[in-house]
């Protein structure tokens, strides 16, 4: 059952990669620092750096929304607040994406917090299907599989959840979740994979 | 268990021009700007003294309240026009149509005197039947097959079946079969490689299919190969009508009924048309089977004798074809994978027999009686004297064989050399289009009547545009009701509500029908525009669809309308 989790990331690749998501050159990195800077000066330079990372932030927002128009607005209010604090920005290495996604992270949270309602999470489930089909020919059986599975992640922790969304339902790298959750990539693997022993040992315990 | 997140399933990625449409960096910078200003307007303040000026800090407040409110009172102005103008949220568009649609009849034949004509085909429950019709598809059923309608068994008489094939857009549309389906709350919409519905009736009354039986379908289609040049494989779904939804039933096998052909797709590279070739060439075909060696009784397996060649143990239907391929004098020995039994079963008296074939030398016996049965997995074998002789003709089978063995090898390896002469004398072609249509048979098993579909759910486009108004050309509108959507391909048919707002998904590579039925009985229809999926979601499309002048009277009518080239 552990096992069907990595065939699912792998099914579910292409599907939920960012563009924005890939591995930034030091060079590219640089040259996006430079970006920053004159943005930090004039709020009008800011523009490339939006048109850059807004479908990747619309789309991080989406998934957790999975409403067009409420996706919008929130993506409004996360280029805004990061237009607000860039003066406050200062280059640590890693790409400026992962600033604005945990602003977009903090800016779902708050919204569902206000809302007083389940925050919602977007999983490929016709993959889930096919995988499920992969390991077992009674369907009664694999529609059971695929109910635990779906119960064993409606208890997960909010903090938890967020990492298994982001390493297997949109395909991050654990360098990336480290940078977006600002932790060291050793702590997100770690953490990721106690999450998977609990979610297993609750699978096999139906 | 707990219930901390709303989770949703395959929810569709937003197009990049779907997204495209919430950009606004300069009402981003605007909004910026405005409370960068507030702070500094705050921090002049404090810097202005009442004696510099002429207007005092009292006085300077209520003129910035009375401009503050004069221009509240203008966004609001302009707020309440627009949203005169706006649509209704899609959340608020979304409740309408499911509210319609759960007043409508789950199937809805749109046009009732548009009723296909289905002949029935009478089987004799005693002995079951193979029934090879003139749509190309075999029902395979079984004896006993049928109970009534208050479970007890039919054992003798006739049943008339009633069977109808669906294949495309019009056939779904006519039988007013929705396509929609709903995987744990997400909404799919089914892409059908063929539907049947079946049902039966003796004197008049429906009759239901008996426990534990089932037809076998085997159903023939058309499919188009995917993008990637691979063939998509199927699943099967019962239509349950009073639960208003489709229910899972399993995959069903697809078997090619055609000769296979090289799929050729424009990124492939010469080497990999090549292969694509040689192996269609070899599934054209296949190299000749080797005879099987006859084997003698290993002196330690259960054994036993049965003819099935004799006709004294009638035999349901699907058996001849293994039946034909047992050798003369054969008798049947256990094979160690086959489930345990009682050895004491063999002698009981059995009303029938299935025999499958499931390799070179193994099959499948099952012997059946009323609500009994036994199923074993056995060999032929062959004893003392005959056994010799069978030996012999394997000799001048093998030989036989051997010399078919050797043309075959000539005749492919000269197809083989001929395509790679071909690709050779040129760097690249792109003369040979990938043959993109195969026929097949969709093979699975019902266990009850009613509408079967052989399909693949597909999740909804990312692309989408919301109705704002459906007019046609003498100015009628049709704003509750149902509308028809279908691509070129006609393998599914997305009901829609017309209602303003109701939102339409597609893909705007492609090109769809949306249709509809006036109420003078006519179809009004409009073709689907790429830059729909661009439009502004508040304001919406309106569609000026094209009433067809035509009476329909028929199928062929709706055809023809639909297709009015």
């Amino acid at each position: 059952m552990f096992a069907n989790l990595q065939i699912s990331r792998t099914l579910a690749k292409n599907e939920w990669m960012d563009r924005s998501a890939k591995t930034v050159s030091e060079s590219a990195l640089h040259q996006e620092w430079e970006e920053i800077r004159a943005a930090q000066g004039n709020p009008a330079l800011f523009r490339p750096l939006y048109e850059r990372y807004y479908e990747s932030v619309f789309r991080l927002i989406h998934r957790r929304t999975t409403d067009m128009e409420l996706s919008g607005d929130l993506c409004s209010q996360v280029f805004l607040k990061a237009l607000q604090k860039i003066s406050t920005y200062t280059f640590q290495g890693v790409p400026f994406s992962a600033w604005l996604f945990r602003i977009a992270v903090n800016e779902v949270s708050q919204h569902y917090r206000q809302q007083q309602s389940n925050r919602v999470v977007s999983v490929n489930d016709l993959h889930l299907h096919d995988l499920i089909d992969e390991i077992g020919s009674d369907p009664e059986e694999q529609e059971l599989l695929r109910r635990k599975m779906l119960g064993a992640l409606e208890n997960l922790k909010a903090d938890d959840m967020q990492l298994i969304e982001m390493r297997f339902f949109e395909q991050r790298s654990f360098k990336e979740i480290a940078e977006i959750l600002g932790m060291t990539e050793n702590n997100a693997k770690v953490k990721v994979h106690r999450i998977l022993e609990r979610l297993k040992r609750r699978l096999s315990g139906g | 268990m707990g219930n901390n997140y709303n989770i949703k399933h395959n929810v569709p990625e937003p197009s990049s021009e779907d997204i495209a449409k919430f950009m606004d960096f300069d009402a981003l910078l605007e909004a910026h700007r405005k409370i960068e200003s507030s702070q500094e307007g705050g921090v002049i303040r404090q810097f202005t003294s009442p004696r510099e000026g002429q207007i005092g800090p009292r006085m300077r407040r209520w003129i910035v309240m009375g401009a503050g409110l004069a221009a509240a009172a203008a966004v609001a102005l302009l707020l309440i026009v627009r949203s005169l103008n706006d649509l209704p949220t899609p959340a608020q568009s979304l409740a309408v149509a499911d509210a319609y649609f759960a007043k409508q009849p789950y199937v809805n034949p749109p046009l009732t005197e548009v009723v296909p004509q289905v002949r029935p085909i009478k089987v004799d429950v005693a002995a079951g039947a193979t029934l090879d019709l003139d749509e190309g598809t075999r029902l395979v059923i079984p004896r006993t097959a049928f109970q009534t309608d208050r479970g007890q068994l039919i054992e003798s008489g006739e049943v008339d079946i009633y069977y109808r094939e669906m294949h495309d857009a019009v056939d779904f549309f006519v039988a007013g079969v929705p396509m929609s389906y709903d995987s744990a709350g997400t909404r799919h919409y089914l892409q059908s490689a063929g539907m049947i519905e079946i049902i039966a009736l003796q004197n008049g009354q429906p009759v239901g299919m008996a426990p534990g039986k089932t037809i076998r379908i085997e159903l023939q289609s058309t499919i188009s190969a995917q993008a990637d040049g691979s063939w998509p494989s199927f699943k099967v779904y019962h239509l349950d009508a009073p639960a208003r939804s489709w229910v899972f039933y399993g995959k069903s096998a697809m078997l090619f009924e055609d000769e296979p052909q090289a799929v050729i797709t424009p990124g492939m590279s010469i080497e990999q048309k090549i292969i694509a070739e040689k192996e269609a060439i070899l599934a054209a075909d296949p190299m000749p089977q080797a005879p099987a060696k006859p084997v003698k009784p290993d002196g330690k397996s259960v054994s036993f004798e049965l003819d099935l060649k004799d006709g004294e143990l009638p035999l349901e239907p699907g058996s001849e074809e293994a039946v034909a391929s047992l050798q003369e004098g054969a008798i049947w020995q256990v094979l160690p994978n086959s489930p345990a039994f009682n050895v004491n079963a063999l002698n009981e008296v059995w009303k029938s027999a299935r025999l499958k074939r499931l390799s070179e030398t193994a099959y499948e016996l099952t012997l059946l009686n009323d609500g009994e049965q036994l199923r074993l997995l056995v060999q032929p074998v062959i004893t003392g004297k005959e056994f010799e002789n069978a030996l012999q003709q394997y000799d001048e089978v093998l030989a036989a064989y051997q010399k078919e063995l050797a043309a075959w090898e000539k005749r492919t390896g000269e197809k083989i050399a001929a395509v790679e002469a071909r690709y050779l004398k040129t760097e690249e072609t792109n003369s040979n289009p990938a043959p993109s249509m195969r026929r097949v048979r969709h093979v699975f098993d019902i266990n009850a009547f009613g509408i079967w579909n052989c399909d693949r759910p597909a999740p909804l486009s990312s692309n989408s545009f919301r109705i704002r108004v459906i007019e046609d050309q003498n100015g009628n509108t049709y704003p509750n009701q149902t509308a028809y959507l279908s691509d070129q391909s006609g393998q599914s048919i997305y009901q829609l509500h017309t209602g303003r707002g109701s939102t339409v998904y597609f893909d705007s590579q492609k090109e769809y029908l949306l249709w509809l039925l006036t109420p003078e009985g006519k179809i009004a229809l409009v073709k689907t525009k790429a830059e729909w999926a661009k439009s502004n979601p508040k304001k919406g499309v309106k569609l000026k669809v094209q009433t067809i002048n035509h009476t329909i009277r028929n199928e062929a009518d709706i055809r023809r309308a639909l297709n009015p080239d």
